[in-house]
Parts: structure tokens; sequence; C-alpha cells
């Protein structure tokens, strides 16, 4: 992608994905779902999971799967707030963007 | 490069950092590994790179915890320090390339002007764009009286010959156009001759007289007609004559202006 994708999007992006399992999900899962949307190297998920969790977006337990511990990661109350915000910013802002791009058709 | 390998690697690297963020990792690593699945170990450890990069990323972000800085701005992870592929050519560099290009091209300008004698190398972007075309200008003035003086003897007869050949011909079609007008008219006045001649005779002979007056008629009217297609030809042709008379006295001034 010829657009860089900022950490504050990063961000939301990781929020949203884990967001979508109730159950909490798992890094590697985690960064796959990610990289579908974005074209980000795996090296790039960790950092930003482990931030989350120390600004408390995210908490994180263990669960036994194949018979070892699998950490999951999951959304806290303040991580849907932050997700929250992040939506309607990007909104905002993807509006404006589109306006912009497409603006000069409709109007 | 195995998964054992790559671990023990990461491991070695992270010692710097505190015990509890290294466990983490590892952990998150080997997760990692394991839901990959043995037969992805090779994919997984391409895609994430070398250890060492592995391992700056976590530093890094452990640094900007600390310090808050870097990582949260805009340009953000994906351009910064480590994310190696697929990251398209930072813009700025790339301007900066562009700028070098024309920077270059324009000191280049400055000194071709220098070899021919007129400016310095030292000239800049701007001044130098002002400063280009006045040395140009000189130097075809020059060029222009060094031809001049060059073509004078020869040229003054040949120069002299063309202006007269020039303001025959203006006359010429002056006085072809002002006589077809006066042409016209005198066949139109000797139309209304005849036709005169004519009624006088109507009493002597009338059959002579009708004939008389009647082609009278008709050449005046051929006259009139002739009258008002020439006024009308002279009314095209004449500023078109003219115009072009002034655009050939304007020509070599106007040039001298534009240049």
């Amino acid at each position: 992608m010829v657009f860089n994708t900022g950490a504050a999007l990063l961000d939301a992006i990781v929020l949203a994905v884990v967001s979508r399992e109730s159950e909490g999900t798992y890094g590697y899962k985690i960064t796959q779902d990610v990289r579908r949307a974005i074209d980000v190297s795996e090296s790039t998920l960790y950092p930003v999971l482990r931030r989350l969790q120390k600004d408390e977006c995210l908490e994180v337990y263990d669960r036994q799967f194949d018979g070892r511990n699998r950490r999951y990661y999951k959304v806290t109350e303040k991580g849907m707030a932050q997700l929250n915000l992040y939506r309607v910013e990007w909104k905002t802002y993807s509006n404006k963007i589109n306006e912009i791009f497409e603006g000069g058709v409709t109007a | 490069m195995s998964r054992k390998e790559f671990m023990d690697r990461l491991e070695a690297l992270l010692a710097v950092i505190p015990a509890e963020e290294r466990s983490e990792a590892l952990q998150f690593y080997t997760d990692y590994f394991e839901d990959a699945g043995e037969e992805n170990e090779a994919q997984v450890i391409k895609e994430l790179g070398s250890p060492e990069q592995v391992a700056a990323m976590i530093k890094a972000d452990l640094k900007g915890d600390n310090s808050d800085s870097g990582e949260f701005t805009e340009h953000g992870y994906s351009d910064s320090r480590f994310d190696q592929k697929n990251n398209p050519v930072p813009r700025p560099n790339r301007y900066k390339r562009a700028e070098g290009g024309y920077t270059y091209h324009s000191t280049d300008g400055g000194q071709s002007y220098g070899k021919q004698g007129y400016g310095s190398d030292s000239y800049k972007n701007g001044e130098e764009y002002k400063e280009g075309p006045r040395t140009s200008k000189t130097l075809k003035i020059v060029l222009i009286i060094l031809i001049a003086l060059a073509v004078i003897p020869v040229g003054w007869p040949i120069l002299l010959g063309i202006v007269g050949i020039c303001i025959g011909l203006v006359c010429a079609s002056f006085g072809l156009f002002a006589g077809l007008v006066i042409g016209a008219l005198v066949l139109m006045g000797a139309g209304l001759f005849i036709f005169i001649l004519g009624l006088t005779k109507i009493i002597a002979a009338l059959p002579v007289a009708l004939l008389t007056s009647g082609s009278g008629l008709i050449i005046f009217i051929l006259g009139l007609i002739a009258v008002v297609a020439s006024v009308r030809l002279c009314f095209i042709v004449y500023p078109a004559i003219f115009r072009c008379i002034v655009n050939i006295c304007r020509w070599p001034f106007h040039r001298k202006a534009v240049s």
C-alpha cells in the first residue's frame, strides 16, 4: 500500500480486530487478521499489543489449548471507549478525504 | 534458521530489557510459532525478519513508552526504523532528489552562461533566471549590429530596391482598385449619356431612340453594379493593404521589443 499506516490507525485496527471476538483472540490470529487489511510486517504487531495492554486497552489471560497455555487478548472497557473514539475520528477523517477525492463528481 | 535458533537469538538480544518484558515477548513469539504450526515455521521466520529486527522493534517500543516520543507520531510504525518491505520510497527523500536535480540543472545553466563570458557560476536559481534573458538580449543586439555592419555595403542598394518594389506594388494596387472604381463610374456616366441621347431622338425616330436609350439604361445599370462591386472590393482590399504596410513597418521595432 502506498499510504503509511500511522500508530493511531494501527492501534485502532488492532482494537477492532480483537473486539470482534467476545471471548478474546490470540496473537497469531490477530496478526493474520490485521495483515488482511493492511500490509504491516509481522514483527510490528507484538509491540502494539504490548503497548495496548500496558495502556489497559487490552487485557490478557492464558487459556489451555492443545496441551499448552495460549495467551488471549481481550478488549477492556477502556479499550472499547478508545476504539469508539477511533471509529468516530476515522469516520470524520475518511469522509473528509472522500469528499476531496470524489467531491468533484458528486458536487 | 530454525525456530529454536530464532528464539535463542531473540532471547539473547532481549537480555538488556527487563525480565518481565523479555518473558512476555518470548511468550508471545513462542505462541506465535505454535499457532502458525510447524509447517509454516519457515514462512513465519521469513515474515518476521531477523531476530535483530524483532528485538529492535520491542526495544524501540519500550523506549517509546518511557519517553512517549517517536512512536506516536503520524508517520508511526510503518515507515520508521524497521519496516523494510513494501515501504514506499520516503516522500521527503524523493522531493529532495527532485530538488537536487533541479538545482543541478540550473547550476548547469549558470555555467553555460559563464562560458559565454556573461555572469558567473555563483548565480542562484531565481536570480539567474532573471539574469538569463538580459544577457542573451545583449548578445542578440551585438549580433544584429555586426550583421548590419557586414551587410551595409551590399545591403543598402538591395534594401532600397526592395523598399521601392514594395512601395510600387502598394501604389499599383491602390491605382488598380481606384481605376476599377473610376472605370465603373465612367461606364455609368456613359450609360446615362446614351440614355439621354436616346431620349432626344424620340420624336425623330422612335425605334432608334428606344434602342439607344434602352442600351444606355443597360450600360448605366451595369456601371452602377460595377461601381458598387468595386467600392466594396476597395473596402476589403484597402484596409488589408494598410494593415500589411503597418505590419511591415512595425516588424523591426516589434521584434526588438519582444526580444
